[in-house]
């Protein structure tokens, strides 16, 4: 008798069954950046991983026909599905005898410029000022202030008689503050941040945690008691915190922690600028990724290899030419917005 | 005879091979007419064994998993050569500047054979919707118009292809 094939347990099938129709929804070529995020999350599981690396694999084996220089030449070997179904009437569906696993390995890196033009975000109308992804914009605020929005970002703009408040409603945003009678502060989801004269920036993370880093002047950290109100009365405000300038802290709801100095080549994507100074590839990508669309990712062999240099953040494509130009990785370019990095 | 109740491992594979070796070539011998062909493929049919070991309870038990596995093999090596042929003929008629190596060539065919193997286990629409949307590059609008379906069901279709192959590439990498 035969053995039996071994039966995938029930989990695997589901998640399985989530990566294909995470596909579908992609190999349409469009996603907005709802989507993206969502995937994003699916993608934090270890388990959907494994889940995503099957779909990934048969989809690279499309592509790499589709990408291949004879494209036609190969397509017309093959005939339509049609053709190849009948002459396979009679024969038995065995499971593929030629492993999956093995790609093939010429798959080319062909450079195609960064297709379906970036979606209008959703809260793009909800919001005073946001960014899509890969965007970066500069506003200049009735008082003079000067605000910085980095990719996928959002904020609001209230200016009242006594305060001038900006709500971050995600992604990271750095102030530059003008002297006014007023004070000015930037609402985040875990506290506010008052400028004591300055210049700093803000980072809102999905998982509610706030990134403080201060270049000049101080902030000062507070919580306010009752959400609702713009002005908080003092004996609804918490003790302050004050950072100091060179200073960065994360702030959650249980408590603020110190990171290392704040550096400014941190801010140098206000000039359209990622700068890496020795970290490995996978950091280098996570960073990359937040200025574009779609699925990056890195082969496990290659996470570690250093990377140093600043690129420009406004072509994404260029800075993956660019790293394999110098570093001995392939780009392979699955669909515009789904891209792996792969030892060459 | 063997004893009914005596269980084959292909882990002993001095002994399977023995035993069924050359049955399993007479047997590709028979439907391919090929002596080379055989040879390669009976060959490649006991590597699988090796690198996937099976037990069987019986020598006849054996034997029917061979021939079942002989008789896909041989409809894919008719398909693979197809393929080929049509490949080679394909590159001649368009005239190209620089010669591929017999490498590339090689590896593109076997891409080909993947793609066409895995496509043939598709009910016939959801094959033909994957291959508009993933070889031809084509919208889910263009593809619903040319199936004759919603795009909506263009979506379930490639939702459908892709989870099938991925089950084959799981069992697979198991």
């Amino acid at each position: 008798m035969m053995t039996a094939i071994s039966v995938n347990n029930k989990v695997d099938h589901q998640r399985l069954q989530q990566a294909a129709q995470w596909f579908a929804l992609f190999a349409d070529g469009e996603i907005n950046n709802q989507e993206q995020r969502d995937f994003k999350l699916w993608l934090q599981s270890k388990n959907n991983q494994q889940a995503w690396h099957f779909v990934d694999g048969v989809s690279q084996q499309f592509a790499n026909i589709r990408h291949s220089e004879h494209h036609n030449v190969a397509l017309n070997a093959l005939g339509s599905p049609e053709q190849a179904r009948l002459s396979r009437r009679n024969s038995l569906k065995l499971l593929s005898l030629l492993p999956l696993s093995a790609l093939v390995t010429w798959a080319g890196y062909q450079h195609t410029p960064f297709g379906s033009a970036l979606q209008a975000s959703f809260a793009g109308y909800v919001n005073d000022y946001a960014t899509d992804i890969g965007q970066i914009d500069h506003i200049n605020l009735a008082d003079n202030s000067q605000i910085s929005l980095n990719t996928a970002s959002a904020i609001n703009v209230h200016y009242h008689n006594q305060l001038r408040l900006i709500d971050l409603v995600r992604g990271e945003i750095l102030v530059d503050t003008a002297k006014d009678r007023r004070d000015f502060e930037v609402n985040t989801s875990v506290a506010r941040l008052r400028a004591l004269g300055t210049r700093f920036s803000v980072r809102q993370f999905n998982d509610n945690k706030v990134q403080l880093s201060v270049f000049d002047g101080r902030v000062a950290i507070y919580r306010v008691k009752n959400e609702q109100e713009h002005i908080p009365t003092p004996h609804l405000i918490s003790t302050q915190y004050i950072v100091e300038a060179g200073e960065q802290v994360i702030i959650s709801n249980e408590n603020i922690q110190t990171l290392a100095p704040a550096n400014t080549k941190q801010i140098s994507w206000q000039q359209g600028l990622l700068f890496a100074e020795e970290i490995t590839l996978a950091k280098f990508i996570e960073q990359l990724g937040r200025y574009r669309t779609g699925y990056l990712n890195v082969s496990p062999e290659i996470a570690q290899l250093r990377i140093m240099g600043s690129f420009p953040i406004n072509d994404t494509d260029k800075i993956l030419a660019m790293l394999s130009n110098s570093l001995p990785i392939k780009v392979n370019k699955i669909l515009p917005w789904w891209v792996t990095l792969e030892p060459k | 005879m063997e004893a009914a109740l005596a269980t084959v491992d292909t882990r002993n594979i001095n002994t399977f091979y023995q035993n069924h070796h050359s049955w399993l070539y007479q047997l590709f011998n028979r439907k391919l007419s090929n002596h080379a062909d055989a040879a390669d493929l009976a060959h490649d049919a006991f590597i699988r064994l090796i690198t996937k070991p099976k037990f069987f309870d019986s020598n006849s038990g054996a034997r029917a998993y061979l021939s079942h596995v002989a008789r896909g093999m041989c409809t894919d090596l008719w398909r693979r050569q197809q393929i080929e042929h049509a490949f080679y003929e394909a590159l001649a008629e368009c005239k190209h500047e620089d010669e591929q190596s017999p490498e590339y060539q090689h590896n593109i065919i076997q891409a080909l054979v993947q793609v066409d193997n895995m496509l043939a286990k598709l009910p016939e629409k959801v094959a033909r919707a994957f291959w508009l949307s993933q070889l031809e590059g084509k919208r889910y609008k263009d593809i619903a118009l040319e199936l004759e379906v919603s795009e909506r069901m263009v979506k379930k279709y490639m939702a459908q292809a892709m989870l099938k192959m991925a089950i084959l590439a799981a069992r697979n990498a198991e």
